[in-house]
C-alpha cells in the first residue's frame, strides 16, 4: 500500500484526496491539516461556479478544469445527493457598466443557457450597458466539504488535525505527498510568489432572492445560497487583515442594495473574511524532496486565487494523474 | 393574520364622518355611492383598490364595503404557488393576453420599489418542460429572456424531449392580499365577515354597484353552467436550494396535471393536480402520493426534503374569464353588478388587467348614471 499524504483540508485538499482515494485503490490516503470546515477559506467562499482568470496558466487548461469541475457538479445536482453535498443550480446576470472586451469566455459554452441580456433584462439595471445571463452552479463548502469528508471516510481515508510546518515531518512515514495548502504555501513550499487577495462578505437574510447578480468588474456580487445570501465583496492584494472591517461592510451593503434595492429589507446574519490563495499561475506540478536517505515525490496543487472551487474537481484529476505516475515511478517493475 | 381576524368581527369603520347611512335624495346620486364588493381573494382585493383610486376624488364620498366568507390566509389566493404565468395560449382571446401582460408589467414596475418584498413580488426565473415541440406561447415576448432550452441543459430533463426558460415574476398571495387590506384599510374601505346568499341581500341596503368577485362559488350568486371547480392538491416542502421553478406539460391530460415544482420565499410548492368538476377541499392521500413521486422523479433532490404541509385549493376554472357587468332590478331597487370571476388556474397572473377592466366598466356605470341624471332634470 502506498501512504499518501494531503496537506491542507479545504476544497482542494478533500477534493484531491477523495479522487485518489477513490480511482487509486492501493493507496491509503491522509488529510493532514491545521483547519477543517468551517473553519476553512473554503467556508468563506459563495461558492459560485465562475472561473477566475489566471494570467500565466494557458486558456486550454483553464477552460479543461473548468468544464470538468462544472459537469462533475452538475450531475450531483441532479442526484438525490444534491441537498446534503450543497450543491445547486442558480440563473442570474453578470452585468458591465462598460461593454466588456470579451462578450464571449471561454466559459460561455460550459455554463448553461449562455446568453446576452436583452434590453428588456438590462432595464432593471440602469447604470450598466451590458449583461450576462446563464445558468452555473453553487457549491455551499459549509456542506460540500462535510459531503467531501463522509465520502473519503467510505474510500478508506483518514482525516487528522496537525499543523504540518516542514515536509520534512511526512517523508519517514509517507510516500508521496499531496500540498493542497493554500496560503500556507507561502511557508511550507517556500513560495513567495504566492500572496493573499483579502475577501471580506456579508452573508443576510434574504430569501426571496432567487438570482445571482455579479457587476463584471468583480468587487459587488450578490449570490443567494441555501440559507442565506451572500454579498460582497474586496478585492484587496497583498492584505492579510483577518479581522472584519466596518467600513467595507457598509460599501458592500451600499453597492449591493444599488443592485438590488429589495436588500434595504434584509438582515445581515453574518460578515466574515477570507484570504484568496493567489499566484500567476496555478502551481500544479511534482516535484522531489529529499531529506535524508529519503526522496519523496510532492505534488503540489496550490494558488487557485479567487476560483479554487470552481476548479477543484479538475485540478484534483490532474493531481491524482500525477500521484499515479509517481506510484509508476516508483514501483516500475509493476508495469511489467 | 390575527389582527385582521379580530377586526373582522365587527364593521371597522375608519372614514370620513359622512360615511354612514343617509337618505339618498339629500345628496345628488353621484355625489354618493354605495359599492360592495363580494370576495376578498386577490380579485376583489385588487378591483377594490383599483376602482377607489381611480374614482374617490370623482365620487364623494365613495363608500366600499368588502364582504367575505373566508379572508386572507384562508383564500385560494393565498394557497396558489403565486407563480406568474397564463396557460400556454390564449385560443384568440387577446383581450386576456392583455390583461395578463398589464399585470405583469404593473408588478414588474414595482420589483425594485420598496414595498416589494412585503407586497410578496420577486422574480424567478425556471423551466417549461415538453415531450414534444410545442408552439411557442402567447406570453413569450411578456415574460423577460424567454428563450429555447439548449440540449446541454435537456439532459437534465431526461424524460422530455424540449423546452423553454424564462424569467418571470413570483407575487405570493400570503404577503399580498394583507398588503392589499392594509392599502384598502388605509382608503376607509370596510371589511366584513359574512357570506352573501344574494345580490338581493345588497340591494336592499341600498347599495348601488356590486363587485362580484366571487371565484369559485360564483354560482350560488347565479347560476353559472361555464364555471366548474378545477381542483388542486399541493405539497410546501423545505428545499431552499432549488431556486427554479420547472412545469412540465402533457397537452392530452391538460394543465398543471402533470408535475410542477415552484419555489417561494418561505417553501416550494409541489403540485400537478387538476380535477374539474371536484368540489372536495379536503386533502387526498392518493393524490399527495401521486405528486410527491412525480415530483420526485422530475427533482430527484426532493427525496431529502423534509414535507411541512398539504393543501388542497379549487381553481375557478371558465373557459373564459366573466368580466363584464348587468343590471339587476329587484322591485322598485336597480342595481350594477360588475362580474369579474373565473380565473382558473391564473388569478394572480392576470388580477390587474381585470382590476383595470372592471375600473373601466365602473367608469361607464358613473357615466350612465350621470346621463339617467340629466335626463330627471
Amino acid at each position: 500500500q502506498d501512504k499518501v499524504a494531503v496537506v491542507g483540508a479545504g476544497v482542494i485538499g478533500l477534493s484531491t484526496a477523495v479522487c485518489i482515494a477513490e480511482s487509486i485503490p492501493s493507496c491509503a490516503v491522509t488529510v493532514l491539516a491545521e483547519h477543517f470546515t468551517p473553519d476553512t477559506t473554503s467556508d468563506v467562499a459563495a461558492g459560485i461556479l465562475l472561473p477566475h482568470p489566471f494570467p500565466e496558466t494557458p486558456l486550454h487548461k483553464q477552460r479543461c478544469w473548468f468544464k470538468d469541475t462544472f459537469d462533475h457538479l452538475l450531475s450531483i445536482c441532479n442526484s438525490t445527493d444534491a441537498a446534503e453535498a450543497g450543491v445547486f443550480l442558480l440563473s442570474g446576470w453578470q452585468v458591465f457598466q462598460e461593454t466588456p472586451s470579451t462578450k464571449d469566455p471561454y466559459w460561455s459554452t460550459v455554463v448553461l443557457g449562455f446568453h446576452m441580456m436583452t434590453d428588456a433584462e438590462l432595464q432593471r439595471f440602469p447604470k450598466y450597458k451590458f449583461g450576462q445571463s446563464f445558468t452555473t452552479i453553487k457549491c455551499e463548502c459549509s456542506k460540500y466539504l462535510l459531503w467531501l469528508e463522509k465520502r473519503l471516510k467510505n474510500a478508506g481515508g483518514q482525516l487528522h488535525t496537525e499543523k504540518i510546518t516542514g515536509f520534512e515531518q511526512l517523508t519517514s512515514s509517507y510516500d508521496i505527498i499531496v500540498n493542497c495548502s493554500g496560503l500556507g504555501s507561502r511557508d511550507l513550499a517556500d513560495d513567495q510568489s504566492l500572496y493573499p487577495v483579502r475577501g471580506q462578505i456579508l452573508r443576510v437574510h434574504a430569501p426571496w432572492l432567487k438570482h445571482f447578480i455579479r457587476d463584471g468588474n468583480g468587487h459587488t456580487y450578490i449570490f443567494p445560497g441555501i440559507h442565506s445570501v451572500t454579498l460582497g465583496g474586496t478585492r484587496q492584494k497583498h492584505n492579510w487583515e483577518m479581522s472584519v472591517d466596518e467600513a467595507d461592510s457598509s460599501g458592500i451593503f451600499e453597492r449591493c442594495c444599488e443592485l438590488e434595492p429589495s436588500l434595504k429589507k434584509s438582515q445581515v446574519c453574518s460578515k466574515l473574511v477570507g484570504l484568496r490563495p493567489t499566484r500567476n499561475s496555478l502551481r500544479l506540478e511534482r516535484e522531489f524532496f529529499v531529506h535524508g536517505n529519503r526522496q519523496v515525490p510532492i505534488i503540489h496543487n496550490y494558488g487557485h486565487g479567487g476560483g479554487g472551487i470552481s476548479i477543484h474537481w479538475g485540478t484534483a484529476l490532474e493531481a491524482t494523474q500525477l500521484v499515479k505516475e509517481s506510484i509508476n515511478w516508483r514501483n516500475p517493475t509493476s508495469k511489467l | 393574520m390575527g389582527a385582521w381576524l379580530s377586526l373582522l368581527s365587527f364593521s371597522y369603520k375608519v372614514g370620513p364622518w359622512w360615511d354612514c347611512e343617509m337618505s339618498f335624495g339629500s345628496l345628488s346620486p353621484l355625489r354618493y355611492m354605495r359599492v360592495a364588493v363580494i370576495g376578498a381573494g386577490v380579485i376583489g382585493l385588487s378591483s377594490a383598490l383599483c376602482i377607489h383610486d381611480r374614482y374617490h376624488s370623482k365620487v364623494t364620498p365613495l363608500s366600499i364595503d368588502v364582504y367575505a366568507d373566508r379572508f386572507t390566509p384562508l383564500t385560494t389566493s393565498d394557497g396558489a404557488a403565486g407563480l406568474w404565468q397564463p396557460y400556454l395560449y390564449d385560443n384568440g382571446n387577446t383581450q386576456e393576453t392583455k390583461w395578463n401582460k398589464e399585470t405583469f408589467d404593473y408588478l414588474l414596475s414595482l420589483i425594485n420599489s420598496p414595498d416589494s418584498i412585503k407586497m410578496g413580488i420577486f422574480t424567478q426565473s425556471g423551466y417549461n418542460l415538453f415531450t414534444e415541440p410545442m408552439p411557442e406561447p402567447s406570453w413569450k415576448d411578456i415574460v423577460l429572456g424567454f428563450r429555447h432550452l439548449t440540449p446541454q441543459e435537456m439532459k437534465m430533463f431526461p424524460d422530455y424531449r424540449c423546452g423553454w426558460f424564462n424569467t418571470a415574476l413570483m407575487i405570493e398571495g400570503k404577503s399580498y392580499l394583507p398588503w392589499l387590506m392594509d392599502r384598502l384599510n388605509e382608503r376607509g374601505v370596510k371589511f366584513h365577515q359574512k357570506k352573501i346568499v344574494s345580490f338581493r341581500e345588497l340591494a336592499d341596503r341600498r347599495v348601488d354597484v356590486i363587485l362580484n368577485c366571487t371565484g369559485v362559488r360564483a354560482g350560488e350568486l347565479q347560476p353559472d353552467p361555464l364555471l366548474k371547480p378545477g381542483r388542486g392538491q399541493i405539497l410546501k416542502v423545505d428545499a431552499p436550494w432549488l431556486k427554479h421553478f420547472i412545469i412540465t406539460h402533457n397537452p392530452k391530460t391538460g394543465v398543471y396535471s402533470t408535475p410542477y415544482i415552484i419555489p417561494g420565499s418561505r417553501s416550494v410548492t409541489v403540485g400537478g393536480i387538476f380535477q374539474v368538476g371536484n368540489w372536495s377541499e379536503d386533502n387526498n392521500s392518493e393524490d399527495h402520493r401521486k405528486v410527491w413521486e412525480e415530483g420526485c422523479c422530475l427533482v430527484p433532490s426532493l427525496k431529502n426534503a423534509r414535507i411541512m404541509d398539504d393543501w388542497t385549493g379549487l381553481r375557478p376554472v371558465r373557459s373564459s374569464v366573466r368580466l363584464d357587468n348587468e343590471t339587476l332590478q329587484f322591485g322598485d331597487k336597480q342595481c350594477e353588478v360588475i362580474h369579474n370571476y373565473g380565473h382558473g388556474g391564473y388569478g394572480l397572473t392576470i388580477h390587474w388587467g381585470c382590476a383595470l377592466e372592471a375600473a373601466n366598466l365602473f367608469g361607464k356605470i358613473l357615466e350612465k348614471k350621470r346621463l339617467t341624471t340629466h335626463s330627471r332634470l
